[in-house]
C-alpha cells in the first residue's frame, strides 16, 4: 500500500486491497503485468524521431476548465467520463491567507507504462512520438490498463467497452494544430511538442524550469518516467495536490468538480 | 480525499464481470499476445484479434440510440460498439476553417469553426484575433452544445392559452411577421411610439436594431447595463470623460492590485485580460494582489489574497491613498501637472481615512495595507488597479471605484506602459469603420430610458438602469404595448423574481410580447411569440471589445453554416418587419441590401493585402480579425501634441492652460506645449469633480462639458425634483444596513462561475456537468455560530436597501424584507468572509431546456412543436447525464453535487445605486435560518 489509506483509496482500491491482489512497492500493479515478452515489442515507440511530451505550469493554471470541455468536444467523451480533468485544491498558506491550487491532470504518456504492461490484448503500445495509444481494433475493455494506471488517467467507455484515455490529439498534430487542450488554454499552462526539438517551446520552458529547480513529476516512486512535467515551487508543489489525483483503479469522476471536494482533505 | 466514482459503480449492467475477464485473459495470456508497433488508428489486424474478438463481444455494452442527425459532441459510436478510428486521422482533413466570433459571454473571442459536410465539428479559437489570440474558455468550447442543442427552438412558436401557462402552437414566419406587424402598427396608430420597448441582454448587433427602432420612433430601446457596470463606467467618466473602461495593461506591469475582479473565471475581458495577466505575472515578474469577500479562483491564484468585509473596498484603496501621501510616495511631478486639484487639497479629503481607520472598515490589517500601497508605488509606472463588479456592483460602488482609480494618479500610472490605461473606443473603432447609415434618433423620450432619479446613467453615454424597468411598470409609471426581448434573460438574472414575473405575465401592463431567442429560456415563456433566433455560428457582425493591446481592432462574424431549422437572425427579421409595418420604416430596409452586402459596407475601410485579396471582405472572411500593424498603442494619449493646425484661432487659458477653440475644449498647455490632455473640463484628471456636483443638483453643466469637448449631457428637465449632493472626491461612503449586523445576519454576494455566463449557459451540457449546483458558502465562523455543517440547509430572508430608500423616496422601493423565502444548501469554507454568505448567480433554471434544469427528462409539452425534437437528439444526455436530483432537491432528500442549483435572485432586491444606476449585487442583508 501507498501511504494513502485505505479508506481514501476508494472503492476499487479497496477491493483490490481487500481482495489481497499484491501490490508492489508503493502499490505499482506488478501483478498486473503481462511476462516482459508480451509487451517489449508494443513498448517501443515507432522510430519517428519525435518525443512526445508535456510540461504543465501549475502555477499559471486557473481552472478554467477550457481544456477539458476543449477535451470533450474534440473527442466525444460522454458525460460523467472524462479524459483530462482539473482538479481544485483549497488550502492554508503558511504564511496564512488562503490559496486555491488548480491543476490540469490527465495520461502522463509514461515511457514506462504501467498501462502497456498490463494490457494483455496487445491494445495498448507507444505511437507517434511515443505517445501511448490504444489499438480499437484489439480492445477488449478488460480494464487491467485502468487497474494498472498510477494516475487514474484511463475510463472504460461504457458502451464500446472499450478504454479511453489521452492520445495526444496525434489527429490534430499531423494537420498542423496543437492537441485542443493546449490551443485552448488562456493561463498559457499546457505545453504540448516535441522534446527532441531543443527549440520547440516546450523543450525550452522544460530547460528554463529544470535550471530553475521548478520541475517535478507526479508520483516519481511508481517509476513509470512520466512525459509530463510540472512547474510547481515552495507555495504550489504536487505534495499538495497529489492525494486528490486518483490512482490505480479509478477514473476521474465527475464528484472532484463538487465544491465539497475543493477543500482540503481532512 | 476526493475519491472518483469508480466505473465499476456507475454503469454495472454494461460492463462484463471481472471473473469472466480474468479466466478469459489468464486464457489469452497464457497463449501470448504479442502486439507490433502501431500508430494510431491504423486499423491494422494482428494475430491476437480473433481471440480478442470473442472477449469484446462478451463485454460489449448496449449502443446508444440516435437521430437520423449525426450529431457532433455526441457519443457516436459505430455498430458493433467498438470504438473506430479513434482519435480520426482524417477528421480535419478537408474541413474547412470558419472563423467568427464566440458570443457565450460579452468578451467575444475570436473562434474558429472547422466545417465538415455542412456541419460544424469543432470550435477552436482564432489565433488572428488579437484580442483573444486563439484561447477560449469552457463556455465557448461548449459552443456545440449550443448549436447542435436538441432542444433549441427551430420554429416560430404563438401561445395558446394563458400567457405563461406553456402551451404552444407552431406558426410559420409569414404569420409571425404579420402578428408582430399589426401590433406594431396599432403602436403606431396610438402615437405612443415609446410604447414600443426593446429590450435586449447582451447589447450587441446594436447597429442593425438601432436602425429598426429610430426607423420606427421609438427611444424605448433597453438594456442591462446597470445590472452589469454602470458604476465602473461612471466612476471612469468621471476621471477621463473619454472612456468608461479601464484596460490596464496588464502583460507590462509590475503590480497588479486588484479589488474584487475575478478576471480568472468572468469578467467582460476575461479570456484576454486574463492571459495578459498571467503573462504579466510569469514573464515579467509582475506581482498580483487581491482583495475579495470570496475567494474566487483569481484571489486563490493571487501572490496575496486579503478578505475584506463586503463593500468596503473603497476604504483600503482610501488608506493606500493616505499612505501614499503621507509617506511621501505618490508621483509628485504627474500629480502636480495632470490631477486636477492640489496634493494639499487631496490631503484634506483624505487625512482621516487612516489605515487603521480602514483596519476598523474593512478586517484588513493597516500594516497589509500600508505595505502594499509602499510596493505599488515602488513598482509605478508599471503599476495598476483592477477592478469590476466585485468592488462597483454595490450602493457605494461608484465611490469605490473612484477611491480605486485615485491610486493611479498619485503613482502616476495613468495611461503608462504596465500602468492604467484605456482606449478611445471600448469596440469597433466607428470613426474609421462606421456602421452603414440608419435613420435619425427620433426625439420621444422615454422614461424607461432615462429614469428621473439616477444622477449618472445617461449623461456621458446611455447607460440606463435595466434592473428598474419592471418596478416601473408595476408602479403603473410606464407601459408598454409592445415589448420585443432579444437574447434576455430577465426573469433569471433580474433582482427580485416575483416582480419580473408579475409583470410579465400582466397584459396591462405588456400588451403583446415577442421574445427573440435560440431557446425557450424563463424570458420566451412569459412571451406570446417566440421566434427562434441563431447562434451566433449561424449569422454576421462585426464586433470588438475593448482591446488590450490597446489599438483598436475588430472581428468578423460570418455564418459557419446554414441556420438550422427555420431560425433567423434579427439582420433578417427586423428588416422583414420594418418592411411589413411600412410607413415608411421600409425604406431603411430596402430588399437589395441583403446581409453580406451590409457587412460589406461595413468594413469596406479595412485595409488588406491586394495581392492577395479582391476586397477587404474577402480578406476578413479569410481571416477573422484585423489589427492596425500601423496603430500606435494608445500610451498617454494626453500628452498627444496639438499641431499648429489645431491651435488656428484656438485660445489659451492663462490661469488654467486649457485650450479652447470656438468655445470648445481641444486641450491644455503642458510644459509650454500644446497638448491635447484629459477629455475633461479640466483637461486634467478629474480627481476633483465639479461636473458630478453639479449634475447630481441639477444645474446647468453646459460650460464644463463644452470645455471637455466630450459628448456628454446635462440631465434633462425630467429630472427635477430629483437632486442630490454627491462629493466632488473620491470618498468612502458607509452603507448603513451593513452596520450593526444580528448574529442571524449575514451580507450577501454574488459570483459567476468559470463555466456559465449569467443566465445562457446552463443548458450547454459540457458546462453544467462541471457546475449544475450551487450551495451558499459559508465561513466556518458562522458555521460554528448557526450549527451548520457542510451540506445542511439553511432558508434566507432578504432585506431590501434602507440607503437607497433613504436616499430615493420616490423610487419607492421600500426597506423590508423579501416576502420569497430562499432554501439552499450549504457548504462550509474559509474561501468566505465570515460575515459574507456567497451564492453564485447563472443557474436554479425552471426553464431553458431540460440540461439547464438538470432533467434526463426531455421536453414533452406542447414547445417541442417548435423543436425538431425527433431528429436532433442527444443519446449522450439521455443515457450519461448523472446529475439529475433523483431525490428531488427538497432538503431531505438533496444528494450533493446534484440539480439545477438555486437562483440567488429570487431573494436578491431591486437596489440601485441613485449616482449610476448600478444595480448592487453584493450588499443584501439576509437572516439566516437553519432548516432542521
Ligand atoms: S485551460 Fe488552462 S487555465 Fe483552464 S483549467 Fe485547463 S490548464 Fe487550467
Ligand atoms: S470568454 Fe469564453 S464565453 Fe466569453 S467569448 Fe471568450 S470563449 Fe466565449
Amino acid at each position: 500500500m501507498d501511504r494513502r489509506s485505505v479508506l481514501e483509496l476508494g472503492a476499487a482500491g479497496a477491493l483490490l486491497a481487500a481482495t489481497g491482489q499484491a501490490q508492489g512497492k508503493q502499490g505499482v500493479r506488478h501483478d498486473l503485468f503481462q511476462p516482459e515478452e508480451h509487451y517489449r515489442e508494443r513498448m517501443r515507440a515507432p522510430a519517428d524521431g519525435k518525443r512526445y511530451g508535456w510540461v504543465v505550469d501549475a502555477r499559471r493554471c486557473f481552472g478554467c476548465h477550457g481544456c477539458e470541455v476543449a477535451c470533450k468536444a474534440e473527442n466525444d467523451v460522454p458525460l460523467g467520463k472524462y479524459i483530462r480533468q482539473t482538479i481544485y485544491h483549497d488550502y492554508e498558506k503558511p504564511q496564512g491567507g488562503m490559496a486555491r491550487l488548480m491543476v490540469p491532470m490527465a495520461c502522463q504518456h509514461c515511457e514506462d507504462a504501467p498501462c502497456i504492461k498490463a494490457c494483455p490484448c496487445g491494445a495498448l503500445h507507444k505511437g507517434a512520438g511515443g505517445s501511448v495509444q490504444i489499438d480499437y481494433d484489439v480492445c477488449s475493455g478488460y480494464a487491467a490498463c485502468k487497474d494498472a494506471c498510477p494516475y487514474g488517467a484511463i475510463y472504460i467507455d461504457p458502451v464500446a467497452n472499450q478504454a479511453v484515455k489521452c492520445h495526444n490529439c496525434t489527429h490534430r498534430i499531423d494537420v498542423g494544430l496543437e492537441p485542443a487542450c493546449a490551443a485552448t488554454c488562456p493561463s498559457e499552462a499546457l505545453y504540448f511538442g516535441d522534446l527532441n526539438d531543443p527549440e520547440s517551446r516546450v523543450s525550452k520552458l522544460k530547460a528554463k524550469l529544470e535550471r530553475e529547480g521548478a520541475l517535478a513529476q507526479l508520483r516519481p516512486e511508481k517509476e513509470t518516467k512520466p512525459r509530463m512535467w510540472f512547474a510547481s515551487d515552495k507555495h504550489r508543489n504536487i505534495a499538495q495536490w497529489e492525494p486528490k489525483v486518483p490512482g490505480e483503479g479509478q477514473s476521474y469522476g465527475p464528484d472532484s468538480y463538487s465544491v465539497y471536494r475543493w477543500k482540503e482533505p481532512r | 480525499m476526493n475519491r472518483p466514482v469508480s466505473d465499476e459503480v456507475r454503469h454495472p449492467a454494461d460492463v462484463p464481470t471481472r471473473r469472466d475477464l480474468l479466466r478469459l485473459s489468464a486464457a489469452l495470456a497464457a497463449a501470448g499476445t504479442l502486439g507490433s508497433c502501431r500508430s494510431t488508428g491504423s486499423g491494422k489486424s494482428t494475430p491476437s484479434r480473433e481471440k480478442n474478438l470473442e472477449v469484446w463481444k462478451r463485454g460489449r455494452g448496449t449502443p446508444y440510440a440516435t437521430g437520423d442527425l449525426k450529431m457532433p459532441g455526441v457519443c457516436q459510436l459505430p455498430g458493433p460498439y467498438r470504438k473506430h478510428k479513434f482519435p480520426d486521422p482524417d477528421k480535419y482533413r478537408g474541413a474547412k476553417p470558419v472563423h467568427g466570433m464566440c458570443q457565450l459571454c460579452s468578451t467575444v473571442c475570436g473562434i474558429t469553426g472547422w466545417v465538415k459536410d455542412g456541419r460544424v465539428i469543432k470550435v477552436d479559437g482564432n489565433p488572428a484575433d488579437p484580442n483573444s489570440r486563439g484561447r477560449m474558455c469552457a463556455r465557448g468550447q461548449a459552443a456545440l452544445n449550443h448549436l447542435y442543442h436538441p432542444e433549441r427552438l427551430l420554429y416560430p412558436l404563438a401561445r395558446v392559452g394563458k400567457r405563461g401557462e406553456g402551451r404552444w402552437r407552431r406558426i410559420s414566419w409569414d404569420e409571425a411577421y404579420d402578428m408582430v406587424a399589426s401590433k406594431l402598427q396599432a403602436v403606431q396608430r396610438s402615437g405612443k411610439l415609446e410604447e414600443f420597448a426593446f429590450h435586449q441582454g447582451r447589447s450587441r448587433s446594436n447597429d442593425i436594431v438601432q436602425r429598426f427602432l429610430r426607423a420606427f420612433g421609438t427611444n424605448t430601446h433597453l438594456n442591462h447595463r446597470g445590472l452589469c457596470s454602470a458604476a465602473r463606467r461612471a466612476a471612469n467618466l468621471t476621471y477621463l470623460f473619454e472612456s468608461d473602461w479601464d484596460l490596464g495593461d496588464y502583460e507590462n506591469a509590475k503590480y497588479i492590485l486588484n479589488f474584487g475582479s475575478n478576471m480568472f473565471e468572468a469578467h467582460q475581458g476575461h479570456v484576454a485580460g486574463a492571459q495578459r495577466v498571467q503573462r504579466g505575472r510569469f514573464e515579467n515578474g509582475a506581482k498580483l494582489v487581491t482583495f475579495d469577500v470570496r475567494m474566487s479562483n483569481t484571489a486563490g491564484n493571487s501572490d496575496e489574497f486579503y478578505m475584506p468585509f463586503p463593500g468596503t473596498d473603497g476604504a483600503i484603496a482610501l488608506a493606500m491613498a493616505h499612505t501614499l501621501i503621507q509617506e511621501k510616495l505618490y508621483d509628485d511631478q504627474f500629480f502636480r501637472e495632470w490631477a486636477n486639484c492640489g496634493i494639499d487639497a487631496l490631503w484634506e479629503q483624505i487625512k482621516a481615512y487612516t489605515p487603521q481607520w480602514a483596519e476598523k472598515t474593512s478586517g484588513v490589517s493597516a500594516v497589509v495595507i500600508q505595505r502594499i500601497a509602499r510596493e505599488f508605488a515602488a513598482a509605478a509606472p508599471h503599476a495598476t488597479t483592477m477592478c469590476n463588479r466585485g468592488s462597483s456592483a454595490h450602493i457605494n460602488g461608484y465611490y469605490n471605484d473612484r477611491a480605486i482609480g485615485l491610486l493611479n494618479v498619485l503613482v502616476g500610472s495613468v495611461g503608462k506602459q504596465g500602468g492604467w490605461c484605456w482606449m478611445f473606443t471600448g469596440g469597433v473603432d466607428g470613426k474609421r469603420f462606421p456602421a452603414p447609415k440608419g435613420p435619425p434618433s427620433p426625439k420621444t423620450p422615454s422614461i424607461l430610458v432615462d429614469p428621473p432619479e439616477f444622477v449618472l446613467s445617461n449623461v456621458w453615454n446611455q447607460m440606463k438602469v435595466g434592473e428598474i424597468v419592471y418596478h416601473y411598470l408595476a408602479k403603473g409609471r410606464a407601459k408598454m404595448q409592445v415589448y420585443m426581448t432579444y437574447n434576455l434573460d430577465s426573469p433569471l438574472t433580474w433582482p427580485e423574481t416575483d416582480v419580473t414575473r408579475a409583470v410579465l405575465l400582466d397584459e396591462e401592463k405588456i400588451g403583446f410580447h415577442v421574445c427573440i431567442n435560440p431557446f425557450l429560456s424563463e424570458t420566451a415563456s412569459f412571451a406570446d411569440l417566440v421566434l427562434p433566433w441563431t447562434t451566433f455560428m449561424e449569422r454576421w457582425d462585426v464586433d470588438a471589445r475593448g482591446a488590450y493591446n490597446l489599438k483598436p481592432y475588430l472581428s468578423m462574424r460570418r455564418p459557419m453554416i446554414e441556420p438550422l431549422g427555420e431560425s433567423k437572425d434579427v439582420r433578417e427579421i427586423l428588416p422583414e418587419l420594418a418592411r411589413r409595418v411600412g410607413g415608411g420604416m421600409e425604406k431603411w430596409f430596402p430588399k437589395e441590401l441583403d446581409q453580406r452586402s451590409y457587412m460589406a459596407e461595413w468594413v469596406k475601410n479595412v485595409p488588406f493585402d491586394r495581392a492577395k485579396y479582391t476586397d477587404s471582405m474577402a480578406f476578413l472572411e479569410d481571416v477573422g480579425a484585423y489589427e492596425d500593424p500601423q496603430q500606435p498603442r494608445y500610451y498617454q494619449p494626453y500628452l498627444r501634441p496639438l499641431d499648429d493646425k489645431a491651435m488656428k484661432g484656438a485660445q489659451v487659458d492663462e490661469k488654467t492652460g486649457v485650450i479652447t477653440k470656438a468655445g470648445k475644449g481641444i486641450g491644455i498647455m503642458y510644459r509650454g506645449k500644446p497638448v491635447v490632455g484629459f477629455k475633461t473640463p479640466s483637461r486634467k484628471l478629474e480627481v476633483h469633480s465639479e461636473f458630478v456636483v453639479m449634475t447630481a443638483r441639477n444645474q446647468d453643466t453646459s460650460a464644463l462639458i463644452a470645455r471637455s469637448g466630450a459628448k456628454a449631457k446635462r440631465r434633462p428637465p425630467s429630472h427635477a425634483g430629483h437632486e442630490y449632493e454627491l462629493s466632488p472626491w473620491p470618498t468612502y461612503m458607509q452603507i448603513e444596513e451593513h452596520v450593526g449586523l444580528a448574529d442571524d445576519q449575514l451580507v450577501m454576494t454574488s459570483f459567476k462561475w468559470n463555466v456559465h455566463n449569467h443566465g445562457r449557459t446552463a443548458n450547454l451540457k459540457w458546462c453544467s456537468e462541471i457546475v449544475h449546483s450551487n450551495p451558499a458558502w459559508i465561513h466556518p465562523d458562522t458555521a460554528a455560530r448557526l450549527g451548520l455543517k457542510d451540506g445542511d440547509w439553511v432558508e434566507l430572508t432578504g432585506h431590501r436597501s434602507k440607503t437607497i430608500d433613504k436616499l430615493s423616496k420616490s423610487l419607492q422601493l421600500g426597506s423590508g424584507p423579501i416576502e420569497r423565502k430562499l432554501q439552499i444548501p450549504v457548504v462550509v469554507t474559509r474561501g468566505v468572509h465570515p460575515r459574507a454568505i456567497a451564492i453564485s448567480n447563472s443557474l436554479g433554471h425552471w426553464a431553458y431546456t431540460s440540461v439547464a434544469q438538470a432533467l434526463v427528462r426531455r421536453e414533452s409539452g406542447s414547445a417541442r412543436r417548435g423543436m425538431d425534437a425527433d431528429r436532433m437528439r442527444d443519446a449522450d444526455w439521455e443515457r450519461n447525464m448523472w446529475w439529475e436530483a433523483r431525490g428531488g432537491a427538497a432538503p431531505n432528500n438533496w444528494v450533493r453535487n446534484t440539480g439545477p442549483g438555486w437562483a440567488q435572485n429570487q431573494i436578491l432586491p431591486i437596489a440601485p445605486d441613485v449616482i449610476s444606476g448600478q444595480q448592487s449585487f453584493h450588499d443584501t442583508v439576509v437572516n439566516v435560518r437553519k432548516l432542521s
